[in-house]
C-alpha cells in the first residue's frame, strides 16, 4: 500500500497540539495568555497635536493624548522612532510591522511581520492563529515569511460569523469535507517534484522550494482548522454587528472592529490581531451626531490651510477617543490575573510621520497594556531616530518569545520595562 | 593608493567596533580605487555621503541586485562625464576609460556568468492577472473575475513579471484553491434546461430608483417622472408611485389665477393644498370689492365642459356668482364653494358651453373663452384659483394606456453614480449570458422652479429661487420641460449591485440621446445573473451626500439639461451554444442533470470519461506536452476519488483543481540557454496576450517552426492584431505608467469643484491613453510620440478638458490637436498628470521623478533620509517652486534636483487632473475669490493664486520657457526615449530587468529599429527576435 505524506504526518503525530477546551470559560490555575493587537492608522497624526512637549514620567499630555488621559498609567507614548530605511510615503504601510527597507523601491521585497512571527509561536493554541483586519482597505498589515500579504477580513459581520456563528451539523460536516478535500488536493499538487526540478535550473529551484514550503504550511493550517472545526465555537452574549456598507461610516466600522477584537481575545479565539485603519480610501467620515466631513485623505493633505487643519484635528481626535474606548473595554474584562488590558499589548501608530509631507520618520507610536510599567513619554532623538523594531523585540519578549532581534532592531527599547 | 583606502576602511571598522562586511579595496576592479581616491572620495566618503553615496562602505557585491545597481550607476555617471563634476576635479579621458573598462568588464562578466548558470530570468509563477486570464481562456468564461480573490503580487519596476519578486506563501496556495473552485463551479452554474429567450419592455416610470433614488427620498426629486404629455405639479410631488393612468388623461386648456386679470385686495394663499400652481387667491371678509377674469385661448371652436377650481370646504361662501361668456352670450351661475371638487380632487364642472363660431370654415381657428366671478353678495370667503375648458370630444374618449406608457418618460438631471444609481432595477438577468437591449431616450431641458419639501409639510413653491445655503433641501419642480438643445451622451453599464462599485461594473455601450423626438438604441450586453441595466450621463452633475445643501450647478444658462428615458427592452438570453462553452470545456459532450445550484454531469463510464476529459484539460492547462507520469499522478487521483465514492462531477472538479494548483501549471519553467519552443510560445503568449498560448502557437511550437524568424514575426503580428492584445496594452500601461493608481486620489472639492464625481472624465482619461498606445503599436508610430505628437484620441469629455474645439459626443476618435496644444504625447496626457498628483497639489518633485523613471529611463537616487521634505502649502502665499528653491540651496539636494526639477517644472502648467492652468488655486489667499456651486452640488470658495512658472533649465544647461519648449529639448535625444520604452517592454516581456550585460543587445535592438524612427511595433518585433527574448 502506498503511504501518502498525509498519512505519515498523522502517524508521526506532528501536526497538532490543541489546547484544553477549558481554556475559555472557567478560570483555571494557569496564568492568562498574553495577547497582542497592532493598529496602524494610515494617515498618521498632526505631529504637534500628538507628541507631548515634555518627556519622562511627569510629561504633560498633548492635545490628542488628553483623549486617552484616563488610561495615562496604562500606556507609553514614544517619539523619535522609525524604521531605518523605510521610506516611500504611503507605501511604507507595508513595512509598518515588518520593518523591511525601502517599500517604495522597484525591487522591494517584504518580510515576516511582527504578528505573524508571534502567530508562528503561539498561533496553534487558538482557533485562529491570528486575525488580520482592515477598515476601508483591501490590504492588511500582515505578511508571511515570503513577504506575501495575508488578505484581511474587511467586515465585522464576517468576523463575527467566523468567530462565533455555529454551523449546524450539516454545515460543519460540509466544512470538514471541504478542508479534507483541500488537503487531499495538496497531497497531489506536489507530486514528483523531482521531475519538475529536472526542468528548471539550479537557481530556480529556490522558487520551487518556496512553493513546496507554502504547500506544507497550508497543509499544517488546514489540519489545525479541521481539528478546531469539530469543537464548538465559544458562546457570547453580544449580537452580530451589522457592518455598514457606506465607507463614510469609518468610525462606526472602526468601533465594531475594536469590539470584535476585544471579544476575540476575551474568548481566546486568537491571541494576535492586526488592524489596518484605511483613511486613504475613506471618502468622508460621519461622526456620532451624524455630521460628515468629506475626503479624509484630501483633508490630510491640508497644505497648512487652517480650515483643513481644523477638520483633520477633529477626525484625529476622534480616532484617539476610540482608542480610549478600546482600552477602557479591555480594562473592564476581568481575567484570573488582572484584566484583559494587563494581558494585551496594544500597539497603536502609523507609518506616516506627517501626512502633509508623506515622510516616514518620527512616527507616532503608543504602546498600551500588556503588563508594562507604563505612564511615560519615551523621547528619542528627532534627528537620528531609534529603530521602532526595538519596541517589537520588547513586545516579543513580553509575549514570552525568546528573541533578541527583529528585522532592523538594535536591541530592546531602552526605558520600556 | 590602494593601501590608503584599505587603511581608512580599517579605521571605520575599528571605530564602529563591529566587523561589518565592507568593500575590500583589493577586490575592487583594477584602477578603480585609485580613481576613487583621487576624484571621488572628497564628496562620497562616509562623512559627506553626497547624493547618499558612500564609496567607502559600498560593498563590491554584485550578488545583491541593489548593490549591483549602484555600481552600474557609478559606471554610468562617470561614463557620461556627469561625475566627477568638472568644477571639482579633472579626470582625463584616458584615466576615465581605463578605469571604466575594468569596471564594465567585471560587471558584465559577472552577469554573463550568472546568465549562463541561471538564465537572465528567474523561473516565475503566473501573476494574478495572468491566472485570471488563463482561467478565462481555459474555461471559455471571458467575464470571470478572480484576480481580486488572489493576494497582491510583488513587483519589480512596477511589473508583476519578475520571478524574484513573485513569492509564494500558504496564503497564495489557499487563495488559488478557493479561486479555482469558484471558477470551476461557476462553469456548472446554469439551468438544466435551455432557457427560452423572452422580450420584455420595462417602462422608466415604473422603475423606483429612476425617480425615487436611493437614500433620503427628499434628495431624489432632482429626477422626476414626466408623463410625457402634460406636466402637473401635483403629480410631480406624489410621494409614492404615480397617478393612475386614468387620472393622467389629456385634459383641456387650463388658466390659473396667476394668468387671470383681477381687481381688489386678493390674498395669495396656499392653505388649501388641492390648488393648482403656486397658490390660489382668496378674499378677506369686508375688504372688497373683488373681481377676477380668466381668459383662455381654445385651440378650436366647439362645445366645452367648463370646470372651475376653488379647493372647496368649510368657511367658503355658498353662493358665489360666476359668469361664463360664450358664443350665445353670457350665463350667470351661483356656485356653492363649500362643496368638495368632484374631478381629480380639484375640479368642479359648472356646465357645457359653446365657444366661437360653429361654421365649417372656422373650424380650426383658435377662439377666446372667458369666465369671471365677483364677491358680490357673498358671506364667506371666496376662492379664485383656476378654470379649465375640456372639449366634449375629449371627455368620453377612451384613454389609450399603452400610448401613454409609450410616450411617458423619466428624466435624469444628474449623474447615475453614488448615491443615486439610476437604472432599470425591475429587470434582473435571470441567467448569466448575452442579451440584446433597446433603450429609448431623448434629451430635455428643465426650466426650474424650486420647492421646499420637508417631512409632511405642504410644499412651498419658489419660482426661480436663488439657491443659497439656508435652504437645506430645495427641490426642483419639473413643470417646465423643454426639448433639449443638444444631444446628451449616455453610458450604459450593468451591475449586480444596486450601488455599483468599479469592480462590479460591466460596460454595455454608449449613445447620444437626441433632442426633440426620442430614439431607440440597440446594444449587445453580457450580463451576470442578477445583472441590472444602469445609466450614467456625461454632462450631468453628480451630487454627493457630504455636499449639502443639494444644490446643483446650472451648466446651461437656459435651464438644466437632462435625459428623459422612456423604456428599456430586453431580449434574451441569446444562446448560441448549449450547453454553455464553459461546461463543454470541462465535461465535453457529457449529458447533465439538475443538481441544486449547479448542474451535474452524467457519466456512464466514469473511468474512461475521466481519462479522456483529464487528458484534454491537462494539455490545455500545461503549456507544453504532458508527460506520462504527470498525467498518471492526476488520473490516479481521480481514480482514487471515484473509488472512495466521490461523485463523478465532484471528482473531476477536484482533480481539475489539483491540476490548477500544481507547480507545473503555476510556474514558467525553462532551462538556461535557448528557450525550447514551448517555453518560447509561452513567453510570447504571456507577453502579448497575458495568457497561455493559443492553438496556433502550440502547433507551431510542436512542429519546431516557431523559432524561424519569419514565422516568429508573422506570429507576433498575429498576436498584436488579436483582440486579446488589449489585455497587454492595459496591463502594460497600468504597470509602466501606474495607471492602475488613477482612482487612488480624488480632486479636492473646494479647489477643484468642477471635477467632483466626474467618473466619466477619469474613464475617458484611461481610454485616451490606451487607444493612443494601441495606435502606436498598430501604426508603428515612432517612440518619440511618448513625448510629443500633433494628435491624440478624444471623446467630448477629454476634448473639453483639453480645450479642443469641435468634438461632440461620447465616441473616441483620432483628433488633430490645435497648433501649440500641449497635449500631444503620453507625457502630458491627463491620466499621467493625474496619477502623478495627489488631488490637492501637484509636486514638481513627484512628477519629475516619475518622468525620469518611467518616460526617460534615468531614475534618480532616493532622497537622503537626513534632508527634510518640502511641505506642501496651499495657503497661496508661496508656490511650490518657491518652497523648492530653498530646498535646492542644499548642495546635497541640488545634484539630483538639477535633473528632477526640469520635467517637474514644465508640468506645473497642468493641474491635478491634467488641465492647463496659468495660475495656482489656493484656499486662503489670492488675487481673486471664486465662489459658487460645484459639480457635486457643494458650495466652494477658492482663490486664484500666484501665476505658474513652468520655465526651467535642463541639467545640461539649455533653458525652456514652458512645456512645449521642454518637449522639444527632450526630443533632441530620441534614442533615450526609444531606449527607455524598449527597456520597459523587455522587463515586461522577458520577466527580467535589463542588466548591464544586456546593454549590447538593447543597442542592437535600437539600431535595427532606427530606420523606422524607432516604430513601436518594430521595437516589439526586434525585442522578440533578440537573444534577450529567445534565451531564458
Amino acid at each position: 500500500m502506498k503511504t501518502t505524506r498525509r498519512a505519515f504526518l498523522k502517524a508521526a503525530g506532528v501536526s497538532l497540539c490543541l489546547p484544553m477546551l477549558e481554556s475559555f470559560g472557567a478560570a483555571s490555575a494557569a496564568p492568562s495568555p498574553k495577547r497582542m493587537i497592532a493598529v496602524c492608522q494610515d494617515l498618521g497624526f498632526i505631529p504637534r497635536q500628538f507628541f507631548p512637549e515634555t518627556s519622562g514620567r511627569d510629561y504633560e499630555l498633548s492635545p490628542y493624548l488628553e483623549k486617552i488621559a484616563a488610561h495615562r498609567d496604562q500606556f507609553t507614548v514614544f517619539s523619535g522612532l522609525s524604521h531605518p530605511g523605510v521610506d516611500g510615503g504611503h507605501r511604507a504601510d507595508k513595512a509598518f510591522l515588518t520593518a523591511a527597507p525601502h517599500p517604495g523601491r522597484a525591487s522591494f521585497r517584504n518580510s515576516l511581520s511582527l504578528d505573524q512571527l508571534i502567530a508562528n509561536e503561539v498561533g496553534h493554541m487558538t482557533r485562529f492563529r491570528s486575525l488580520s483586519l482592515s477598515v476601508n482597505e483591501t490590504r492588511s498589515l500582515s505578511y508571511t515569511q515570503a513577504g506575501v500579504e495575508i488578505p484581511p477580513i474587511q467586515s465585522a459581520t464576517d468576523l463575527y460569523k467566523k468567530l462565533f456563528l455555529k454551523g449546524d451539523r450539516k454545515a460543519i460536516e460540509a466544512q470538514l469535507a471541504r478542508l479534507r478535500r483541500k488537503e487531499s488536493i495538496l497531497d497531489v499538487v506536489l507530486g514528483q517534484t523531482s521531475e519538475l526540478n529536472g526542468r528548471v535550473s539550479a537557481g530556480d529551484r529556490e522558487r520551487i522550494d518556496q512553493f513546496q514550503t507554502a504547500v506544507r504550511d497550508l497543509e499544517q493550517r488546514l489540519a489545525e482548522q479541521r481539528a478546531w472545526e469539530s469543537r464548538p465555537k465559544p458562546d457570547v452574549n453580544e449580537e452580530m454587528p451589522t457592518y455598514p456598507e457606506d465607507k463614510k461610516q469609518f468610525f462606526a466600522m472602526t468601533r465594531m472592529m475594536y469590539d470584535m477584537s476585544r471579544l476575540a481575545f476575551q474568548t481566546d479565539s486568537t491571541r494576535v490581531i492586526t488592524l489596518f485603519l484605511g483613511g486613504v480610501r475613506t471618502p468622508g467620515v460621519t461622526f456620532d451626531d451624524g455630521r460628515s466631513l468629506g475626503g479624509y485623505h484630501n483633508i490630510s493633505h491640508h497644505g497648512k490651510d487652517e480650515q483643513k487643519l481644523k477638520q483633520l484635528e477633529e477626525i484625529e481626535s476622534f480616532q484617539m477617543q476610540m482608542l480610549g474606548e478600546l482600552l477602557a473595554d479591555l480594562k473592564q474584562v476581568e481575567e484570573a490575573d488582572g484584566n484583559l488590558l494587563d494581558n494585551t499589548m496594544v500597539l497603536y501608530g502609523s507609518h506616516l510621520g506627517d501626512a502633509n509631507i508623506h515622510n516616514n520618520i518620527n512616527l507616532p507610536v503608543i504602546l498600551a497594556g500588556g503588563g508594562y510599567r507604563h505612564g511615560q513619554h519615551l523621547a528619542f532623538n528627532q534627528h537620528s531616530n531609534t529603530a521602532l523594531a526595538n519596541v517589537y523585540v520588547s513586545m516579543l519578549q513580553q509575549m514570552g518569545i525568546e528573541r533578541e532581534r527583529f528585522a532592523s532592531s538594535t536591541g530592546t527599547l531602552t526605558g520600556l520595562v | 593608493m590602494k593601501t590608503i583606502l584599505v587603511l581608512k576602511l580599517a579605521i571605520i571598522v575599528l571605530a564602529l567596533g563591529l566587523i561589518a562586511p565592507i568593500c575590500q579595496g583589493s577586490e575592487l576592479p583594477e584602477k578603480l580605487p585609485a580613481l576613487f581616491e583621487k576624484h571621488c572620495l572628497n564628496c562620497h566618503d562616509d562623512l559627506e555621503t553626497k547624493g547618499g553615496l558612500d564609496l567607502q562602505s559600498l560593498e563590491w557585491n554584485l550578488d545583491d541586485p541593489h548593490t549591483a545597481g549602484i555600481w552600474v550607476k557609478i559606471h554610468d555617471r562617470i561614463a557620461s562625464g556627469e561625475m566627477p563634476p568638472k568644477r571639482r576635479s579633472r579626470l582625463g579621458d584616458v584615466e576615465r576609460s581605463a578605469a571604466l573598462n575594468n569596471l564594465a568588464k567585471e560587471i558584465a562578466q559577472f552577469q554573463d556568468k550568472q546568465h549562463a548558470q541561471h538564465g537572465r530570468a528567474v523561473s516565475r509563477r503566473v501573476n494574478r492577472f495572468e491566472f485570471e486570464n488563463i482561467l478565462r481562456d481555459l474555461l471559455h468564461d471571458p467575464h470571470l473575475k478572480i484576480a481580486g480573490r488572489l493576494p497582491l503580487d510583488g513587483e519589480v519596476h512596477g511589473f508583476a513579471k519578475v520571478g524574484n519578486s513573485l513569492d509564494v506563501s500558504h496564503v497564495q496556495v489557499n487563495a488559488y484553491l478557493n479561486a479555482t473552485e469558484f471558477a470551476l463551479r461557476r462553469a456548472l452554474e446554469f439551468p438544466a434546461s435551455k432557457p427560452k429567450p423572452t422580450t420584455k419592455r420595462y417602462y422608466a416610470r415604473e422603475q423606483g430608483p429612476m425617480w425615487a433614488g436611493v437614500g433620503n427620498p427628499a434628495w431624489a426629486r432632482f429626477s422626476l417622472a414626466l408623463d410625457g404629455l402634460e406636466i402637473n405639479d401635483e403629480y410631480s410631488f406624489k410621494k409614492r408611485g404615480f397617478p393612475s393612468l386614468e387620472e393622467v388623461q389629456a385634459v383641456g386648456v387650463t388658466v390659473d389665477d396667476t394668468e387671470a386679470e383681477h381687481t381688489g385686495p386678493w390674498r395669495k394663499s396656499t392653505n388649501r393644498s388641492n390648488h393648482l400652481g403656486d397658490h390660489y387667491l382668496s378674499t378677506d371678509k369686508d375688504k372688497g370689492p373683488y373681481s377676477i377674469k380668466w381668459t383662455a385661448t381654445l385651440p378650436k371652436p366647439g362645445t366645452y365642459e367648463v370646470r372651475v377650481s376653488f379647493c372647496g370646504g368649510e368657511g367658503l361662501d355658498g353662493k358665489v356668482p360666476y359668469t361664463v361668456h360664450h358664443a350665445k352670450g353670457k350665463t350667470r351661475l351661483t356656485i356653492d364653494q363649500r362643496v368638495k371638487p368632484t374631478i381629480a380632487g380639484k375640479w368642479f364642472p359648472i356646465g357645457r358651453f359653446t365657444f366661437g363660431s360653429t361654421e365649417a370654415d372656422a373650424k380650426s381657428k383658435p377662439v377666446t373663452a372667458e369666465v369671471s366671478l365677483t364677491d358680490k353678495n357673498t358671506q364667506g370667503f371666496v376662492i379664485a384659483d383656476a378654470v379649465q375648458f375640456v372639449h366634449v370630444d375629449e371627455l368620453n374618449k377612451k384613454v389609450n394606456k399603452s400610448q401613454i406608457k409609450e410616450d411617458s418618460s423619466t428624466a435624469i438631471f444628474r449623474g447615475a453614480y453614488t448615491p443615486f444609481y439610476y437604472g432599470f432595477n425591475q429587470f434582473k438577468a435571470p441567467v448569466r449570458g448575452d442579451y440584446r437591449i433597446h433603450l429609448r431616450a431623448r434629451s430635455v431641458l428643465r426650466k426650474t422652479d424650486y420647492v421646499d419639501w420637508e417631512g409632511d409639510k405642504k410644499p412651498r413653491f419658489y419660482p426661480n429661487l436663488v439657491l443659497d445655503a439656508t435652504r437645506r433641501f430645495p427641490t426642483p419642480v419639473n413643470d417646465r420641460i423643454l426639448p433639449g438643445k443638444r444631444s446628451e451622451p449616455v453610458k450604459v453599464y450593468s451591475s449586480t449591485l444596486h450601488e455599483p462599485n468599479t469592480q462590479s461594473m460591466l460596460p454595455i455601450g454608449i449613445f447620444e440621446a437626441p433632442p426633440d423626438a426620442p430614439e431607440t438604441f440597440e446594444m449587445q450586453a453580457f450580463l451576470e445573473k442578477g445583472g441590472m441595466v444602469k445609466l450614467d450621463c456625461m454632462r450631468l452633475p453628480s451630487p454627493m451626500i457630504p455636499a449639502l445643501p443639494h444644490t446643483i450647478q446650472k451648466i446651461d444658462p437656459e435651464g438644466y439639461p437632462g435625459v428623459a428615458f422612456h423604456w428599456l427592452e430586453v431580449e434574451g438570453p441569446i444562446i448560441n451554444e448549449w450547453p454553455p462553452a464553459s461546461y463543454r470545456a470541462l465535461f465535453g459532450d457529457l449529458r447533465f442533470k439538475p443538481g441544486g445550484k449547479h448542474v451535474e454531469a452524467i457519466s456512464d463510464k466514469p473511468l474512461e470519461d475521466a481519462r479522456e476529459l483529464l487528458t484534454r484539460f491537462m494539455q490545455q492547462a500545461y503549456r507544453r506536452p504532458v508527460t506520462k507520469s504527470e498525467f498518471q499522478r492526476f488520473y490516479g487521483y481521480a481514480k482514487q476519488l471515484l473509488a472512495d465514492g466521490t461523485g463523478f462531477t465532484d471528482t473531476m472538479i477536484t482533480t481539475y483543481s489539483a491540476v490548477l494548483a500544481s507547480p507545473e501549471f503555476l510556474f514558467h519553467c525553462s532551462k538556461p540557454g535557448e528557450l525550447d519552443d514551448h517555453a518560447l510560445a509561452e513567453r510570447l503568449a504571456f507577453f502579448l496576450g497575458e495568457s497561455m498560448p493559443d492553438n496556433q502557437l502550440r502547433k507551431l511550437a510542436e512542429s519546431g517552426k516557431l523559432r524561424e524568424p519569419d514565422t516568429l514575426k508573422a506570429e507576433v503580428d498575429r498576436l498584436l492584431d488579436k483582440p486579446e492584445s488589449t489585455r497587454f496594452v492595459e496591463r502594460f500601461l497600468d504597470s509602466w505608467l501606474k495607471l492602475d493608481e488613477i482612482n487612488d486620489t480624488e480632486p479636492d472639492r473646494d479647489l477643484y469643484p468642477e471635477y467632483a464625481g466626474d467618473w466619466w472624465l477619469v474613464d475617458s482619461m484611461l481610454a485616451e491613453s490606451r487607444l493612443y498606445f494601441a495606435d502606436l503599436i498598430k501604426n508603428n508610430r515612432p517612440a518619440r510620440n511618448v513625448i510629443d505628437a500633433d494628435y491624440t484620441f478624444a471623446d467630448e469629455r477629454i476634448a473639453r478638458h483639453y480645450g479642443i474645439p469641435g468634438v461632440v459626443g461620447p465616441t473616441f476618435r483620432r483628433v488633430t490637436l490645435p497648433k501649440n496644444s500641449p497635449y500631444g504625447g503620453i507625457l502630458t496626457q491627463a491620466s499621467v498628470l493625474k496619477v502623478t498628483a495627489n488631488g490637492t497639489v501637484t509636486s514638481p518633485v513627484l512628477r519629475g521623478v516619475y518622468v525620469l523613471e518611467h518616460l526617460i529611463g534615468d531614475p534618480p537616487s532616493p532622497p537622503p533620509p537626513s534632508v527634510p521634505a518640502v511641505e506642501p502649502d496651499i495657503r497661496g502665499a508661496q508656490t511650490i517652486r518657491e518652497l523648492l528653491a530653498k530646498h535646492r540651496e542644499d548642495a546635497s539636494c541640488a545634484a539630483c534636483h538639477k535633473k528632477i526639477d526640469p520635467p517637474g517644472f514644465a508640468l506645473e502648467s497642468f493641474d491635478v487632473m491634467g488641465r492647463w492652468r496659468d495660475n495656482y488655486r489656493s484656499l486662503a489667499d489670492g488675487s481673486k475669490q471664486i465662489k459658487g456651486i460645484g459639480r457635486s452640488g457643494n458650495e466652494f470658495v477658492h482663490y486664484i493664486a500666484k501665476p505658474v512658472d513652468a520655465s526651467g533649465q535642463m541639467a545640461e544647461g539649455e533653458a525652456f520657457k514652458n512645456v512645449l519648449e521642454f518637449k522639444k529639448l527632450l526630443l533632441e535625444d530620441e534614442d533615450a526615449i526609444a531606449r527607455n520604452l524598449a527597456e520597459q517592454l523587455i522587463v515586461y516581456g522577458t520577466g527580467a530587468p535589463v542588466g548591464f550585460a544586456d546593454r549590447d543587445e538593447v543597442d542592437a535592438i535600437l539600431e535595427k529599429s532606427r530606420a523606422s524612427d524607432f516604430g513601436v511595433r518594430t521595437l516589439i518585433h526586434e525585442i522578440i527576435q533578440s537573444p534577450l527574448f529567445l534565451r531564458k
